[in-house]
């Protein structure tokens, strides 16, 4: 491939010499894109009953995802959690097609009390699993500081670039991106390390498929301590070190009541070149 | 609207016929855009809630997106929670309103007493938390 392409980098950063996670843009890595975002309600229901949302996308595939819980006041935003804090993983799924969320009476305080109402809101992206290794153009590199007033911005389709606020913009060089260092599935056989070679602690985005589904949930924060014999947490998990990406379905095992990585998941990631520990 | 707009194609793709999953970048649909970023520690006493709090200055309920490093190993996306030994449980978890972002650490030693240190990062963004 002959050295071509287009590259911004963030407002400071000098285009020749930018470590890769101070870009704006490049067209050696994939970005995230926003297929669409959705406002959704449902009211919750008294305990024994769900009611579940949901939103018909047809995407064909296993799409990444995530939710934004707006409380029933329809006036905050917590990432993945309810207003208690507590995880919403367990109650999205996704599939190629659709992605639902359940909202279940027996945790309605999670969300507010049965007959409120719980509003939503959903980031659905265009982009897939399908595999892109790793690729490190550079690490090092300065900022040539400067506050000069240039730049790059595109809008959305329908707004003026020149007026629209910035989250009616498609891109600008003033804010960071969700640059893609790589992606793909992994069907491990058990817990799953996947080595991104960055040398510092990335943000990631992952997943995981029991065999026999037809969707994907969404991984939480891996905890410290995973022994459920006393106390540790079942379920599917996530983190990231300054080598890897670990995941894993962490069980327990009724024969020797230890902690064990189920070995009928596949885990689907995206880490990125944003740095989530400096 | 007409057929316009902007679209740079990912290495080895055809930039004119390419399926738009094959764009590096296509003013068809936005890049998930962030704004700021930051770094800091909380040290929680037991039986306690630290919030940090931060104001984003937009005018809007942004999303927001954290770590910490209290993962089995690493560093863990927020929410999490569970127990760092036996005896001791904490939570971690964040959320935006129109004025601040917000970081909320509990920490309970069982044994009493104790207090647990969180280092975190957490990321503002300009796409909104609520439409």
């Amino acid at each position: 491939m002959a050295d071509f392409g287009a590259l911004v980098t963030l407002k400071g950063y000098d285009a020749e010499n930018c470590p890769d996670r101070f870009l704006a843009f490049s067209s050696s890595f994939q970005n995230l894109k926003t297929f669409s975002r959705y406002s959704v309600s449902v009211t919750i229901p008294t305990a024994g009953n769900i009611n579940t949302i949901t939103i018909n996308h047809n995407l064909g595939d296993f799409a990444p995802f995530f939710v934004v819980y707006n409380d029933t006041s329809n006036d905050k935003a917590y990432f993945m959690s309810g207003k208690n804090g507590y995880t919403l993983h367990n109650f999205i799924r996704q599939y190629a097609n659709k992605l639902e969320i359940d909202v279940d009476g027996d945790y309605a305080s999670w969300f507010g009390s049965a007959g409120q109402t719980a509003y939503f809101t959903v980031y659905l992206f265009l982009d897939d699993f399908a595999t892109v290794s790793e690729e490190i153009l550079s690490e090092a590199g300065s900022a040539g500081a400067s506050g000069n007033d240039y730049g790059i911005r595109v809008s959305k389709d329908g707004f003026d670039v020149d007026n629209c606020t910035d989250d009616q913009l498609a891109f600008s060089s003033s804010f960071f991106t969700a640059l893609v260092n790589q992606k793909g599935i992994d069907d491990a056989g058990g817990a799953s390390t996947i080595l991104h070679g960055l040398g510092y602690i990335p943000s990631a985005l992952a997943y995981g498929q029991r065999d026999g589904d037809d969707f994907i949930k969404m991984a939480e924060g891996m905890p410290y301590y995973l022994n459920p014999i006393f106390g540790g947490r079942t379920g599917l998990f996530y983190s990231v070190s300054d080598e890897s990406l670990f995941m894993g379905y962490n069980d327990l095992d009724m024969v020797e009541f230890s902690a064990y990585w189920r070995t009928d998941y596949t885990f689907y990631y995206l880490i990125f070149k944003q740095r989530a520990d400096g | 609207m007409g057929d316009w707009g902007f679209r740079i194609s990912e290495k080895g793709a055809e930039v004119l016929t390419g399926d738009d999953k094959e764009m590096a970048f296509t003013s068809k649909y936005a890049l998930f855009k962030g704004s700021t970023s930051g770094t800091g520690q909380t040290t929680v006493s037991s039986g306690n809630t630290n919030t940090v709090t931060i104001a984003h200055g937009l005018d809007y309920i942004p999303k927001v997106r954290a770590y910490a490093d209290v993962a089995y190993s690493g560093f863990a996306e927020l929410p999490v929670y569970g127990r760092i030994t036996v005896l001791e449980d904490y939570q971690c978890w964040c959320y935006a309103d129109a004025t601040n972002i917000y970081l909320k650490f509990y920490y309970l030693d069982g044994e009493g007493g104790g207090n647990h240190t969180f280092n975190y990062k957490y990321f503002l963004y300009k796409d909104k938390g609520k439409l």
